[in-house]
């Protein structure tokens, strides 16, 4: 019996279709990837922020790939008026270079003695776009909790939770945060430990204090991190992520946060040390400098990445291997 | 009682079929043009603009939200192209229930992404 549409006419019309997707799929192949960096490059070249920001982002997102465009988003990250796309090229680099995140560091970090309280403000917020790749701001950061400026304090904080290595340093600073006598600082403090994976018998003991803040922002928050105190994530959960290759690099920072309770992942972390991308390597040695004695197992894997092409690596697996040695002097 | 032009039914057919697929491809992209300028009082040139940045940005997938409007268009492709051309009774049922759908699947579609793009934090 004859149907409405005929078996070539279904055929044809699904034909076209699949040539429609074929086509969008070109467009987007176009757009996306290492393809799109001398688009991207353009957009940076651009005065519209809003354009300068998504392309850092976008840049950031596509990783070594985007070479071509460090010197673009180094000036944009130093140099841009504006915050947005200034945190957005500095969030960008350590994925594409983390010689180039470094350089960014280094032109910030003398900015936290400016006389101009914009200026200490801008530094630290582009320290916390750079994240745990300005592990040696760390000491400026916690001066800057000092500043008498409340939005640098703030700032800084927020600084120090993005970048939270070295974890004891981080530690010693947002307690200090905790205590601060402005509101939206301690709420930036808190935020750290209701959301970050940041917990310690100290920082539980003035979280406590704080769920009777007079401030009822300060002190929900409180509780809802001493809430997330009490049920911290498994490392297997952790370890379970390594393994699946989903977003290591926010797994591999909340590992090196866990500290010496992060050795449960140890095989796994020591495996990333030869990743492709060398944000993840370098996470993977400050997470095992982080794990501290317990990382010596790994000492065979640290030393082989002391040979690796990426200086800021071989100095993360040389100070890593460092520690190690030194906590073993120390032990008994 | 006057039978309906068989060869009205092919067009409604290949309507619906391509209809659905070309509205899900540009849904996202009206809806987002339109509350950009509705509630961000932008111009169409600004907002047309803000659309081509976000369009390939990460995170942006907005053709995926075409993925079940091309499903639907397959469907109703087999399911009112298949119907036998002389039974006029099952013909008419599928067509009034395939408007039907489409028209649930637009309006739900539409309101879902109107709703999300006019949330305050979006």
């Amino acid at each position: 019996m004859q149907s409405i549409l005929s078996q070539r006419q279904i055929w044809q019309n699904l034909g076209g279709l699949g040539l429609l997707t074929v086509l969008l799929g070109l467009v987007d192949w176009q757009h996306t990837g290492p393809r799109a960096v001398l688009g991207l490059i353009e957009d940076l070249h651009g005065d519209d922020v809003q354009a300068q920001a998504l392309a850092a982002m976008h840049l950031g997102h596509i990783g070594p790939a985007a070479r071509p465009a460090i010197p673009a988003l180094l000036t944009i990250a130093t140099a841009s008026s504006s915050s947005y796309p200034r945190t957005s090229a500095a969030g960008a680099l350590p994925t594409i270079d983390l010689s180039a995140a470094r350089q960014a560091m280094a032109v910030w970090l003398p900015r936290h003695q400016d006389s101009n309280p914009q200026t200490r403000r801008d530094a630290a917020a582009t320290l916390s776009a750079l994240g745990p790749v300005a592990k040696p701001a760390v000491p400026a950061l916690v001066m800057f909790l000092k500043d008498q400026g409340m939005g640098t304090r703030e700032r800084a904080t927020r600084a120090l939770g993005s970048i939270s290595l070295p974890i004891d340093a981080i530690m010693r600073g947002l307690i200090e945060a905790l205590r601060d006598p402005e509101w939206t600082v301690r709420y930036a403090a808190v935020t750290q430990f209701s959301f970050s994976g940041f917990s310690s018998p100290e920082s539980l003991a003035v979280l406590h204090d704080l769920t009777k803040d007079s401030n009822q922002t300060v002190a929900r928050s409180a509780q809802s991190a001493v809430a997330t105190a009490e049920r911290p994530m498994q490392v297997s959960v952790y370890s379970l992520m390594l393994n699946q290759g989903t977003n290591r690099t926010y797994t591999l920072h909340q590992l090196a946060k866990l500290g010496p309770h992060a050795a449960g992942a140890l095989s796994g972390i020591a495996s990333i040390l030869t990743a492709e991308q060398p944000l993840e390597r370098y996470l993977a040695a400050c997470a095992l400098e982080e794990i501290g004695l317990m990382a010596k197992v790994a000492a065979t894997a640290l030393q082989r990445t002391l040979q690796d092409t990426d200086p800021i690596v071989r100095e993360a697996a040389g100070a890593t291997l460092q520690s190690i040695e030194n906590k073993k002097s120390q032990t008994p | 009682m006057t039978e309906p032009d068989s060869t009205h039914r092919p067009a409604y057919t290949l309507i619906i079929y391509w209809g659905c697929t070309l509205l899900g491809l540009a849904l996202p992209l009206l809806t987002t043009v339109s509350v950009d300028m509705v509630k961000h009082h932008q111009l169409f040139r600004q907002a047309f603009h803000q659309l081509r940045l976000h369009l390939f940005a990460p995170g942006y997938n907005l053709f995926l939200i075409a993925v079940p409007f091309i499903l639907f268009a397959v469907f109703t492709l087999f399911h009112l192209g298949l119907v036998p051309s002389q039974d006029h009774r099952l013909a008419s049922r599928r067509r009034a229930g395939i408007l039907v759908a489409t028209l649930g699947l637009v309006g739900l579609s539409t309101w879902t992404q109107v709703m999300t793009l006019w949330y305050p934090d979006a």
